[in-house]
Formats: structure tokens, C-alpha cells, sequence
């Protein structure tokens, strides 16, 4: 009996190991995200420089006050400061391995909630304007409620019902604004 | 400059004041528009200008006293209220209030939600009559030194503004400088004003340009949203029930934060365009460079939730007045007012003075019974909008995002702005979790297209000489502090970053032993 409760003891330890283990790799190459951000913000910057080297120029000083002037300009500064802080992440915290960030991302149950929500709210947008507004805020609500658990299935509908009714009429009636 | 007219309006004051108070309609006028006001400032999307627009059909059913004390109310209630769902739910409601959740948010994050927002009511109060009464005494002054800004300062003022919002908002200013400047892109997207020319219009909806709503409401409200109900267990915050606390004894130390506030405020306020989002960013810096607590700026100090948040107010009083005497509006609200003056037959600009005697002292008088007015009954309402912007935020945080879709709706009536705000959502909440600063990249938004139209009308007024843009007294004096603000940030980080590094060697050190 005695043995048996020791290799159980030795297995949680293990797993809690192997746990807090995977959570240094997450925890060291955190920063990762960093670079992938500076990649964005890049690419962004990159697509809106090209975007406009082709705006026309009409004035007498050229390129200096046209319209292509300023965000040639800034698109310049945006990947000036994204190298720099690149750099400065890579000089910081070494080097770091992106597949133990991308890892780390999807085993981390916060990220993964957090894209569950993003999928809710998304769906919920892009509905908006195809069903009626009550009737879409009244599923969303009653889906979130449910995910977020709030409570009994009595409470998730009341609940869901009132936001449903304060978002599609108490609010618009009293600030005379069309909804969609 | 006549200044002789422009004085007597300080000896009308008081014959006006007795007509404001003895007239019902015009305080019934301040008290409703006072409670729209600050219902629409704590809804996610519905600003001071959408509230106050909104509301132009009913004003013209009033008489001019009464309209024009409604769209003040609603002003002045709508920054208030913005500022509460800065400290209380971490999504300022109106974009004057973006600098207020640096630390009143972290105030309530700490338990103290109902001192927080006393702090705000009293700041926004102080900032409202001391901007007021500034202005009223310095009008003939400021009115003069709005006369002296050129296209070259007011741009000069965008860029102090964005620079300082980056390096502010963030740990790490240069991430802050990213999503400001990523947000200044975004908003040349549309046509240009000047020369008319698409810029990135590849769809009708991005000829149109992007809103800053949707993009306020994006990066605060959805992606706060994402942040927090990705935990099993969401935040709470303690200690909110009841009334506000509202302690006068928390300002004794911090008068010297309050006067500066007032004057960064009805001093910046006057820059058209620019100056409301600008000042509360300023008059941060200001107290933060200033105090002796300079370290625990961001963690929840009541001088960092004083300073935005008296400034915010003031500087309805500073963009009051190029209106009213110039014919210039200095911000969004402002052009509104404008608008309901010209259609009730008054005509703002220099011969209002000469026309309407004593308007402009009713004016400012109006802001006045409107401080007073509304922060009572901001008392006796706080015990309620306190204990509905603190329920369990997996309630709350939901109906954020229904009332935001509203207000994206309500900014073009279509759902490409919804789908603007749910996309920086998303890059708020990526942003987020590398600690990207949200408020730059929305100043970004809304001060981007102004500053780049006076970049280039500066650079056309000076093609023969562009070396005498430089000269300029006033831009001199601008140019100087944009460095100072630039290369002291610069030096914090590094004084920081070498203080790291030997606390981190000290413990080393401590751990050989």
C-alpha cells in the first residue's frame, strides 16, 4: 500500500516537473512575441510605404508636401524602431527559440480562451446587419454567459435578456440612435 | 485689438449670472444635459461631440440660454463620465480621458474605486472652474496667443503630444512610439485634405478614412475585454459600495498639481484640433517630473489620476475661447457649439463681442453652474454608477461589447466601422500581451490627419525658406521642448536599465555569500 503511495507521490512529482519545466521554456521565450510583433508592424509599415510611393505629387515642392510625404515618413520610423527594438530584445534576454514560444502559446490556456472569445465576439460582429440586432445580441449574450458560466441556466437567460434589451432599445431610444 | 470691448465682458458677468439663475428652463437645460452627458461619456463610443450631435434636433426646440446650457451639460457630463469607466472598468469612455486610466484604474485595481473616483470629481471639478475663470480673465490675452500659432506650432504641439503619450504609456518608450506613429498611419488612410488625392482608398469605406472612434473602442474596450475574461476567474474590485469618497484633504499636498494642470489645460486647449487630447498627456509628464513619488506614477498615486484628469476639464475654457472670439473652433465639441450658435443667428468671431454684449460671460458662466450642479449630483448618483460599473466584470464586460458595437455603428451607420473595432481589438489585445501601450496609438488616430495637414501647409507657407520655419519664436520654444522631452526619456530608460543591472548583480553578489 505504502509502495503504491509512493510511486503515485514520485509521478505527481514528476508531472509537476515536467509542468513547471514547460512553463521556464514558456517563461524564457516569452519575448519571442516581441519579434513577431515587430514583424507586423513591419509588414504593415512596409505595405503602407509602397501604397504611398504611388500617390501622385502635384505640388511645386515635389515630394515634400504631397500626399505621399508623411507616410513614407513614418513608415520609415516605424521599422527604424522596430529594428531597434528587436535589437534591444535579442541584446536583453539572448537567444530564444521560437518553437518553444509557439509551444508555450498554445499550451497556455489563457491564449486559448482568449481566441475562443475572439471567435464569439467575431462571429457575432460579422452577423451583425444579417439578423435582427436583438436577436443576435440575445444569442451572443446567451453564449457567452454560458462560456463564461455566470451562474444557473435560469440566470444566464435573464441575464442575457436584459443586456439583450439594455443594448438593442433602452440605450438607442434614449440617445435617438439607429441600430443596425 | 480693441481691448476695451473685449473687458466688458468681466463687468457684464454678473448681470448674466443673476439671468442664468433666475431662468429655470436654462438650469433645466444644464441639469438634463449634465445626466446625458455623463450616461453617454461611461458608454463605450459615445463621446462629448456623438452625445452632443446626437442631441442638436431637441436643442433648437429650446430657447438659446437653455439649448446652449443643454450642450454644455452634455459637454461637461460626457468627459466626467468618461473618466469613470476609465477608473472603473479600465475603458475610458471619451478620448480626453485616456491618460485618467494610467492610475486611476490602477487605484481601483488597488481597492480604493470609490477614492478614485472622488479624485476624479473633485480634479474634473477644479479643472472645470479654474479653466473657466482662467479663461475668462486671460480672454482678451488668450485670444491674442491663439492668433500667434501657426500651422508649424500646431503641429509641433501633435508631435510633443504623441511623443510624450508613447513614452508615458509604456515601460518601454520606443514600443510606445511604434503604436503612436502605427497610429498616425492609420489615420492618413482617406483622402487628403489638400490635395485631394486617395490615399489607400482602395474600397469607398477606406476613401471615407478611419474613424477614431472604432479604434478607441477597439483597443480599450474589446481587446480590455479579451484581456480580462481570458482568466477563469476575472478580477474583482473591493471596497466599492457606497458613495464616492471624496476627501478634500487628498488635494492639500497637491495644489501645486492642480494649479499646473489648470494652466497645461487652458494653455494647450487653445491648439485647434490637437490641444484636448494633448493636455491631459502634458500635464502628466509635468507631475510626474515634478513629484517627489515619481516611481509609483502608474501604480495607482492619486497625483496621476489629478493631473489628466484636471486638465481634461480646463481645457474646454482654453478651446472655448479662439471659438467664441476668433470664429476658430479648437475642438470637436466646440465646432458642435458652433454649429447651434450659427443656427440660432448668433455668429461667433470678432463681432460677437459687439452684437451679443455679455454672451460670452453667460457662456462661461454656464460651464460654471454646470461644475457645481453636476458634481452634486454626481454625489448622490455615484453610490449607483459605482455599484453597476463594479459588478462581476464576466456580466459586464459582455454588454461593453454590445454597447461599443452601438457606438462604432452610430459613428457612419455602417458595419465597416464595427468591423474597424473589432479588428483593433484584436491588435490591442496582441499589443497587450507584449505590453504595447493602447492610448498613443489612439492619439495617433486622432491627432495624425491634423498634424500631417499642418506639417505640409507649414512646409508650403515656408518652400522659399524653410530654415525661417525654425526661427520662429514660439515653434523655437516647441522645437527645444520636443528635444528635452526626447532625449530625458532616453536617459530615464538608461538610468533605469543600469539600476536593473545592478540590482540584479547585488543579489548575485548576495547569493555567493
Amino acid at each position: 500500500m505504502g509502495f503504491v503511495m509512493k510511486a503515485e507521490l514520485s509521478k505527481n512529482d514528476e508531472k509537476d516537473k515536467a509542468a513547471e519545466q514547460k512553463q521556464e521554456v514558456k517563461d524564457k521565450n516569452w519575448p519571442v512575441g516581441d519579434y513577431m510583433i515587430a514583424v507586423l508592424f513591419i509588414a504593415y509599415a512596409v505595405f503602407m510605404f509602397v501604397g504611398a510611393y504611388h500617390f501622385p505629387s502635384r505640388a511645386r515642392m515635389g515630394m515634400l508636401t504631397s500626399a505621399k510625404f508623411t507616410p513614407m515618413l513614418l513608415s520609415t520610423l516605424v521599422v527604424i524602431l522596430c529594428v531597434v527594438m528587436v535589437i534591444r530584445t535579442r541584446v536583453k534576454f539572448g537567444r530564444l527559440s521560437i518553437s518553444g514560444w509557439f509551444h508555450g502559446v498554445m499550451a497556455d490556456e489563457r491564449m486559448r480562451r482568449s481566441y475562443v472569445l475572439m471567435v464569439m465576439i467575431g462571429v457575432y460582429i460579422l452577423l451583425i446587419g444579417i439578423i435582427p440586432f436583438f436577436i443576435i445580441n440575445l444569442v451572443f449574450f446567451l453564449v457567452i454567459y454560458f462560456y463564461l458560466k455566470i451562474g444557473t441556466w435560469k440566470r444566464i437567460v435573464l441575464y442575457s435578456v436584459i443586456s439583450s434589451a439594455v443594448v438593442s432599445y433602452l440605450v438607442p431610444y434614449v440617445f435617438n440612435l439607429p441600430v443596425p | 485689438m480693441n481691448w476695451q470691448i473685449l473687458t466688458q465682458e468681466w463687468g457684464l458677468l454678473p448681470a448674466m449670472a443673476w439671468e442664468v439663475m433666475t431662468t429655470p428652463e436654462t438650469l433645466l437645460g444644464l441639469l438634463g444635459g449634465g445626466l446625458l452627458g455623463m450616461i453617454g461619456g461611461m458608454l463605450p463610443g459615445i463621446s462629448a461631440v456623438m452625445a452632443m450631435t446626437l442631441m442638436l434636433g431637441f436643442v433648437f426646440q429650446l430657447p438659446v440660454d437653455a439649448g446652449m446650457g443643454l450642450l454644455v451639460g452634455i459637454y461637461t457630463g460626457a468627459i466626467y463620465g468618461g473618466s469613470i469607466t476609465a477608473v472603473l472598468l479600465n475603458m475610458p469612455g471619451t478620448p480626453a480621458a485616456a491618460a485618467t486610466v494610467l492610475d486611476g484604474h490602477a487605484m481601483a485595481r488597488n481597492g480604493q474605486s470609490r477614492e478614485a473616483v472622488g479624485i476624479a470629481t473633485w480634479s474634473s471639478f477644479f479643472g472645470e472652474i479654474g479653466g473657466e475663470i482662467g479663461t475668462f480673465i486671460l480672454l482678451p490675452i488668450i485670444a491674442t496667443a491663439a492668433l500667434m500659432l501657426g500651422d508649424w506650432e500646431i503641429f509641433l504641439v501633435a508631435l510633443i503630444g504623441l511623443t510624450l503619450a508613447g513614452a508615458l504609456g509604456a515601460k518601454n518608450p520606443i514600443k510606445g512610439w511604434i503604436a503612436a506613429f502605427g497610429g498616425w498611419l492609420v489615420a492618413l488612410i482617406g483622402t487628403d485634405p489638400i490635395w485631394g488625392v486617395f490615399r489607400y482608398g482602395y474600397t469607398p469605406n477606406l476613401m471615407r478614412g478611419i474613424e477614431f472612434i472604432p479604434v478607441l473602442i477597439g483597443l480599450f474596450g474589446i481587446a480590455e475585454v479579451l484581456w480580462v475574461l481570458r482568466e477563469r476567474v476575472p478580477y474583482a474590485l473591493e471596497g466599492t459600495k457606497g458613495r464616492m469618497i471624496a476627501k478634500l484633504s487628498v488635494f492639500k499636498g497637491n495644489m501645486k498639481t492642480v494649479f499646473r494642470s489648470i494652466g497645461v489645460g487652458l494653455g494647450v486647449g487653445i491648439v485647434p484640433g490637437v490641444g484636448e487630447s494633448v493636455a491631459p498627456w502634458l500635464a502628466y509628464d509635468l507631475a510626474q517630473r515634478k513629484s517627489k513619488n515619481r516611481d509609483q506614477f502608474g501604480k495607482g498615486i492619486p497625483e496621476g489620476l489629478i493631473a489628466p484628469e484636471v486638465a481634461n476639464n480646463a481645457t474646454s475654457g482654453g478651446a472655448l475661447i479662439p471659438m467664441l472670439v476668433l470664429g476658430l473652433p479648437g475642438s470637436g465639441p466646440t465646432a458642435v457649439m458652433m454649429a447651434a450658435l450659427f443656427m440660432y443667428g448668433i455668429r461667433p468671431g470678432p463681432m460677437l463681442i459687439i452684437e451679443y454684449p455679455g454672451f460670452i460671460a453667460k457662456f462661461i458662466f454656464l460651464f460654471w453652474v454646470s461644475a457645481v450642479i453636476f458634481r452634486l449630483v454626481s454625489f448622490v448618483f455615484s453610490k449607483y454608477f459605482i455599484a453597476i460599473l463594479s459588478v462581476r466584470r464576466d456580466v459586464i464586460l459582455p454588454i461593453a461589447v454590445g454597447l461599443g458595437v452601438i457606438g462604432a455603428w452610430g459613428v457612419g451607420f455602417n458595419t465597416f466601422d464595427v468591423t474597424v473595432m473589432f479588428i483593433f481589438g484584436l491588435v490591442g489585445y496582441f499589443m497587450r500581451l507584449r505590453e504595447f501601450p493602447m492610448a498613443p496609438m489612439v492619439l495617433g488616430v486622432m491627432v495624425g490627419a491634423t498634424a500631417d495637414q499642418f506639417l505640409r501647409r507649414a512646409l508650403m507657407t515656408y518652400q522659399d525658406n524653410l530654415l525661417s520655419m525654425f526661427t520662429r519664436p514660439l515653434g523655437l520654444f516647441l522645437i527645444l521642448a520636443f528635444i528635452f522631452i526626447v532625449v530625458s526619456q532616453i536617459r530615464n530608460q538608461l538610468k533605469d536599465r543600469k539600476a536593473a543591472l545592478q540590482k540584479l548583480e547585488d543579489e548575485a553578489k548576495k547569493k555567493e555569500e
